[in-house]
C-alpha cells in the first residue's frame, strides 16, 4: 500500500469515526464498522473492541470474525490476556510472536490455533480512565510499527469521545423519560385526588388513601387508576364500591 | 439508575423520597457571579408542565409564577428556541412575542429578563430565568457564563425535580412551589364540579386567576380549603 493511499484511508477512518457523534446510529454498528476500518490500516487480519458496561465488567461489543470472538470470549472467561492487561494499565499492548510468548498461555495457544501470530491491544481512555480496549490480530508473526500504534491509539481516542457522548446522551434520555413520566404521574395523582375530594367530600389525604386501596384492589398502577379517575372514566361511586366490596 | 415509579408510588409514599425543601442553593451562585436580582430555575415540559426546582427570593417566585399562569414568557421561549432570550430593558422593549408577562413583569419593577435553556442530552428540559430591578446589558460574556452555568446545573434541577414528583408530600411553599400540587388538586376539583376535561379545567383556573388578578397558587388553594367553588350553574 502506497503512502498516500494510506494517509487517505487514515483520514476517512477518522471521518467514519467523527460522524458518528453527530448522526444517530447503532453503536454497534458503528463499532464494528470501526474495528475493521482499524484493522485495514494498521494491517491487521482481524480486530474486536470491549467496553466496560455500568457494572464495570468488559463486555465485548463487536469483533470481526469468529476467530476473533474466541480470542476475546478467552480472555474475558480467565479475566486474563494481553487486552485485560492493557485494560487494568491503560498502556498498549503489543506481542510480536504469540507462538513464543511465555505469558498467557491459555490464550496464546488459543491464537496460535486460530492462526493468529502477533497481536496490538490499545487502551480505550477518557480522562485517564479506562473504558476499554481495542484489540488487533495478525496471522503473521511481525512487529507493528510505533507508527502503526500511534495511529491505532489516534482512531481509539476518537472512537472513544464518541462511545462517551452516546452513552452521556442516552444516560440524559434515561433521565428525561424518567422526569416526563414523573411529572405525568404525579399531576394526574393530584387531579385525581381533587376529584375524589371533591366528589365524596373528602380531604386530599383521605383521598389519596382510597385512590390507593382501588388501584392496588385493581391491581392498576396508581398512575394508570389516576388518568382514569381525571378522564372521568370511573366514577368516584365505583371507586367507593369498590373499596367497601374489598 | 433505574427507578420504577411503581414500586416507590406503592411503597409507602409518606417515607419514600422526600427531596430537601427547594432552596437557592442552585440559583445563588446565578446572583452572584452575574449580578442579577432574581434567579429562577424551572423545568417544564413540552406541554407546558412546570416543576419550579429553585427561586432566590419572592420577586424570582413572582416571576416564575407568572409564566406558569399565564402560560408565556421568556422561560417558553428559550425552550421553544432552544437558545438564550435576552431582554435588557423591559421598558424599551417591543414585540416580546408575551405582552401579558411583559406588563405584569414592568409592574413588579422589573427591567431586564433572561432565560437560558436548560439543556440535557439532546432534550431542553426547563430554564434558567434571570432578572434585574435595573436595566442590564447582556454581553457576550455575560450569555456564555449565564449558559455554561446552566449547562451545569441541568442534571441536578432535573434530579431534583425527579425526586420532587415522586415523592407524595414533598414541602412546597411560596417560594419553593415546586409541583404546585394545589394547582392540580384545585384541577381535579373543578373537573368535578363542572365535569370538564382536565385542559379544560385547568383552562378555567387560569382563566379565574388571570380575570382577579390574583397568584393562582392562591385561588388553587381556595379552590381546595373549599373558600372558592365553582358552580356549574351560575359559572
Amino acid at each position: 500500500m502506497d503512502g498516500t493511499t494510506r494517509e487517505a484511508q487514515i483520514s476517512a477512518a477518522f471521518v467514519t469515526v467523527a460522524e458518528t457523534l453527530t448522526a444517530e446510529h447503532d453503536m454497534v454498528d458503528v463499532l464494528h464498522t470501526f474495528v475493521e476500518r482499524c484493522a485495514e490500516i494498521v494491517r491487521m487480519d482481524a480486530g474486536g473492541l470491549v467496553l466496560v458496561d455500568d457494572a464495570g465488567d468488559l463486555q465485548l461489543m463487536t469483533s470481526t470474525s469468529e476467530a476473533a470472538v474466541m480470542l476475546e470470549s478467552v480472555q474475558l472467561a480467565d479475566a486474563a490476556g494481553p487486552c485485560i492487561e492493557c485494560f487494568r494499565t491503560g498502556e498498549a499492548v503489543a506481542i510480536n510472536d504469540i507462538s513464543t510468548s511465555a505469558a498467557w498461555p491459555e490464550f496464546c495457544s488459543t491464537a496460535v490455533d486460530q492462526g493468529f501470530n502477533s497481536l496490538l491491544s490499545i487502551p480505550m481512555k477518557v480522562h485517564g480512565r479506562v473504558i476499554g480496549t481495542m484489540n488487533l490480530f495478525r496471522a503473521a508473526s511481525e512487529a507493528v510499527s510505533s507508527r502503526d500504534a500511534a495511529v491505532a491509539q489516534a482512531l481509539a481516542d476518537v472512537a472513544t469521545i464518541g462511545i462517551t457522548h452516546e452513552r452521556a446522551l442516552h444516560q440524559a434520555q434515561v433521565v428525561e423519560e424518567q422526569l416526563q413520566n414523573a411529572l405525568n404521574s404525579r399531576i394526574a395523582i393530584e387531579q385525581a385526588k381533587g376529584v375524589i375530594a371533591n366528589g365524596l367530600s373528602l380531604n386530599m389525604d383521605d383521598a389519596f388513601v382510597l385512590l390507593r386501596k382501588y388501584s392496588r384492589d385493581c391491581n392498576l398502577t396508581l398512575r394508570a387508576a389516576s388518568e382514569m379517575v381525571s378522564r372521568r372514566e370511573i366514577t368516584v361511586q365505583h371507586i367507593v364500591a369498590a373499596a367497601t366490596r374489598g | 439508575m433505574t427507578i420504577s415509579l411503581k414500586a416507590i408510588m406503592l411503597s409507602n409514599p409518606e417515607v419514600s423520597a422526600t427531596p430537601a425543601p427547594a432552596d437557592d442553593c442552585l440559583c445563588s451562585p446565578f446572583a452572584t457571579t452575574l449580578n442579577v436580582t432574581g434567579v429562577a430555575i424551572s423545568v417544564i415540559d413540552e406541554y407546558g408542565n412546570q416543576s419550579t426546582v429553585c427561586v432566590n427570593g419572592r420577586l424570582a417566585a413572582r416571576l416564575d409564577a407568572l409564566q406558569f399562569e399565564l402560560g408565556e414568557g421568556p422561560a417558553r421561549q428559550a425552550l421553544s428556541s432552544r437558545s438564550p432570550v435576552l431582554w435588557p430593558d423591559l421598558d424599551q422593549a417591543s414585540e416580546t412575542g408575551w405582552p401579558v408577562f411583559q406588563n405584569a413583569a414592568r409592574e413588579l419593577g422589573v427591567r431586564g429578563v433572561f432565560s437560558f435553556p436548560l439543556v440535557l442530552g439532546n432534550a431542553v428540559v426547563g430554564a434558567v430565568n434571570l432578572s434585574t430591578t435595573t436595566p442590564h446589558v447582556a454581553d457576550a460574556d455575560f450569555v456564555s457564563n449565564a449558559q455554561s452555568m446552566a449547562n451545569d446545573v441541568a442534571l441536578a434541577a432535573v434530579e431534583w425535580a425527579l425526586r420532587a414528583a415522586q415523592g407524595h408530600s414533598s414541602p412546597e411553599s411560596e417560594q419553593s412551589p415546586a409541583l404546585r400540587r394545589e394547582v392540580h388538586q384545585a384541577t381535579g376539583i373543578i373537573i368535578s364540579q363542572l365535569g370538564l376535561s382536565a385542559p379544560d379545567a385547568f383552562a378555567r383556573l387560569q382563566a379565574h386567576a388571570f380575570s382577579t388578578g390574583r397568584p393562582i397558587d392562591d385561588v388553587a388553594r381556595d379552590i381546595v380549603t373549599r373558600v372558592l367553588e365553582f358552580d356549574p350553574v351560575t359559572e
